[in-house]
């Protein structure tokens, strides 16, 4: 039944599915949380801003936030926010302190996920259509991490 | 092994995508300020973008691929469907894009993705349809020879059209950003030399799988009726997987 259901994901993703937002990915590991940054490449993040930045004075304000956010981020709430993480098990993402900005013309979205990582944990962008592109830019851990990352997506982590 | 092929494949095309993603967002600010001839450059990037946009996974490109697999057809038809499938992609695109546009002005991307959602559910249904309609085609007692001629024309234009109805996120983006910048014009041009490059692309796997069937194991029937079922069957899992 398990490899049923990713030949069936798989022809999914076979069949439609092809990046449309591009998205350098930052993260910081801390003690307890886990910062992340999404930027949004120029050509979207022109197109979104004409979306959401309704007084035009190419920042967002505190109802613009809301709205980007409620339209681009919390949608995806039923794929875990295109994560997967796991300690022990995997745990539901909760993203906390979100925060939009603009920078260089590029829209840039901040959220703290709030995790005791311990010695042990996996960390990956989790988007099986591809629809969002995610190329790891920066990380900042403490710890000695094993990075693995494409063009589309990433996993970090220690290993048991 | 394959898999790693595969990866490294996936990784080129969504690398380039993203250069000429970049590229283009260049050009504009280049035509912004004053270098009216980067127009061209404008409409050359936009062809390059669209033939890679419709290398990687997406586009319909596997479903093209199974019906004409399960059906025997010409390269002209096989070229033809290529092409169709991204005149109608594109055309869906230009037309929900400037219909949010006029009157969802500071809504379009909400408002797309929600439509694009709701398209592939159509098109799903719609490859089911076609994947019941080629097996009652291959089951039933087919003589009249005049008669198939009329349902292969009808399948063609049913199959490109439940594809391309999906519309492509790609060239909404170019649309959009172009119009935002005032350059309408240049968004519906590019839209057009986009859809050419997705256009050969698509019409490239199309092609390949029509050859399948008309290889040179053409005689071995065996073969050719599994190669038959197998198209359909990929279709309607593949419809099913989108449904779902």
């Amino acid at each position: 039944m398990k490899k049923f259901l990713i030949l069936f994901i798989g022809f999914a993703s076979l069949a439609f599915s092809h990046p449309h937002f591009f998205i350098d990915s930052k993260i910081s590991i801390e003690e307890g949380v886990i910062k992340n940054e999404w930027v949004f490449d120029r050509l979207n993040s022109r197109v979104l801003m004409f979306d959401f930045d309704k007084n035009e004075n190419n920042n967002f304000d505190e109802e613009e936030k809301q709205e980007f956010i409620k339209a681009h981020f919390l949608t995806l709430k039923d794929n875990n926010y295109n994560m997967f993480l796991a300690i022990d098990d995997e745990i539901k993402i909760e993203p906390k302190n979100m925060q939009v900005k603009v920078n260089k013309k590029r829209i840039s979205l901040h959220f703290d996920i709030k995790a005791d990582l311990g010695d042990f944990f996996t960390m990956c962008t989790m988007d099986e259509k591809i629809y969002m592109a995610y190329k790891l830019q920066e990380i900042n851990a403490h710890n000695k991490l094993e990075i693995q990352k494409s063009e589309y997506d990433f996993c970090v982590g220690v290993e048991q | 092994m394959i898999t790693q092929y595969y990866a490294d494949f996936l990784n080129f095309v969504i690398q380039s995508q993203q250069k000429l993603n970049n590229l283009i967002a260049d050009y504009f600010d280049r035509l912004e300020a004053g270098e009216s001839m980067i127009f061209f450059y404008i409409l050359g990037v936009s062809f390059l973008y669209g033939l890679i946009h419709a290398l990687g996974p997406g586009h319909g490109k596997m479903v093209i691929a199974s019906y004409f697999l399960a059906k025997e057809a010409k390269v002209k038809e096989a070229f033809k469907a290529g092409f169709l499938t991204s005149i109608i992609h594109t055309i869906s695109a230009l037309a929900i894009t400037g219909v949010l546009y006029i009157f969802f002005q500071r809504s379009v991307t909400k408002y797309f993705q929600e439509i694009n959602a709701n398209m592939y559910k159509i098109s799903a249904v719609f490859i089911i349809l076609i994947a019941l309609f080629l097996l009652y085609e291959v089951i039933k007692d087919r003589n009249e020879e005049e008669k198939l001629q009329v349902i292969k024309n009808k399948n063609l234009l049913a199959v490109t059209f439940s594809i391309g109805i999906v519309p492509c996120p790609g060239v909404m983006t170019i649309v959009l950003f172009s119009m935002i910048l005032g350059y309408i014009n240049l968004g519906i041009l590019s839209a057009i030399t986009m859809s050419i490059g997705m256009g050969l692309t698509i019409s490239l796997a199309a092609i390949l799988s029509s050859q399948v069937k008309n290889s040179r194991y053409k005689n071995y029937k065996i073969l050719m009726n599994i190669l038959t079922y197998s198209g359909i069957v990929i279709l309607f899992a593949m419809g099913m997987a989108l449904l779902v």
